[in-house]
């Protein structure tokens, strides 16, 4: 699983594992180093799957994603971030391809109808109180 | 200076391409203490986290552009 703009905190590696990853990728460079310190601080029995981070932009790491190999998270990107045109571009150009036959793609954001994702259907729109988007 | 707590531990986090082969390593980043050492520096000079911030975009920015 891969979590692009994972922020600080470790939520995105909890949600992965608990939905059964295999392992956990977070993308960031803003907090990258924070990231890590609390990736490092999950005890043994939390940090039951493999994780690393990239401290790189989402738009220069999706390209390089092998083809149809992992599923995402994008949660808390919107349209008040400054890079979100960049992102928001190459969510929709390159995602599709990289995501994994039976992967999934968890969207939370309240811009999600800018988001444009070919080849993608909407398999689920309420999976919690909060509206997290599934392809 | 608003913080200036040391983030070394990496203890269980993989390089991505370990991960995930066919990723490139070249976003094997971490292994590059260059990048933590530059945050720190950064870090230390800023009076917010905010302006932490701005000054790692700059610096990224100079990296990749």
């Amino acid at each position: 699983m891969i979590d692009l703009g994972a922020g600080r905190m470790t939520d995105g590696y909890l949600f992965a594992r608990d939905l059964g990853a295999s392992a956990y990728i977070a993308v960031e460079f803003c907090f990258t180093p924070m990231l890590v310190r609390n990736l490092s601080e999950l005890s043994s029995q939390e940090r039951s799957i493999p994780c690393a981070v990239i401290y790189d932009s989402i738009e220069q790491v999706l390209p390089a994603i092998p083809k149809r190999s992992v599923s995402f998270i994008c949660a808390g990107i919107d349209d008040t971030f400054a890079g979100f045109g960049a992102v928001q571009a190459s969510i929709s150009q390159h995602l599709p391809s990289a995501l994994h036959p039976q992967g999934a793609f968890f969207l939370y954001t309240p811009v999600k109808d800018s988001f444009i994702l070919p080849g993608l259907r909407t398999v689920e729109s309420q999976l919690t109180s909060m509206s997290v988007w599934a392809y | 200076m608003f913080t200036n707590e040391p983030v070394r531990a990496t203890q269980g986090i993989f390089p991505a391409s370990q991960l995930l082969p066919g990723l490139g390593k070249q976003f094997d980043l971490l292994t590059n203490t260059e990048y933590i050492d530059r945050y720190h520096a950064i870090q230390s000079a800023a009076d917010s986290p905010e302006q932490a911030m701005g000054a790692m975009s700059v610096y990224f920015m100079t990296l990749h552009c």
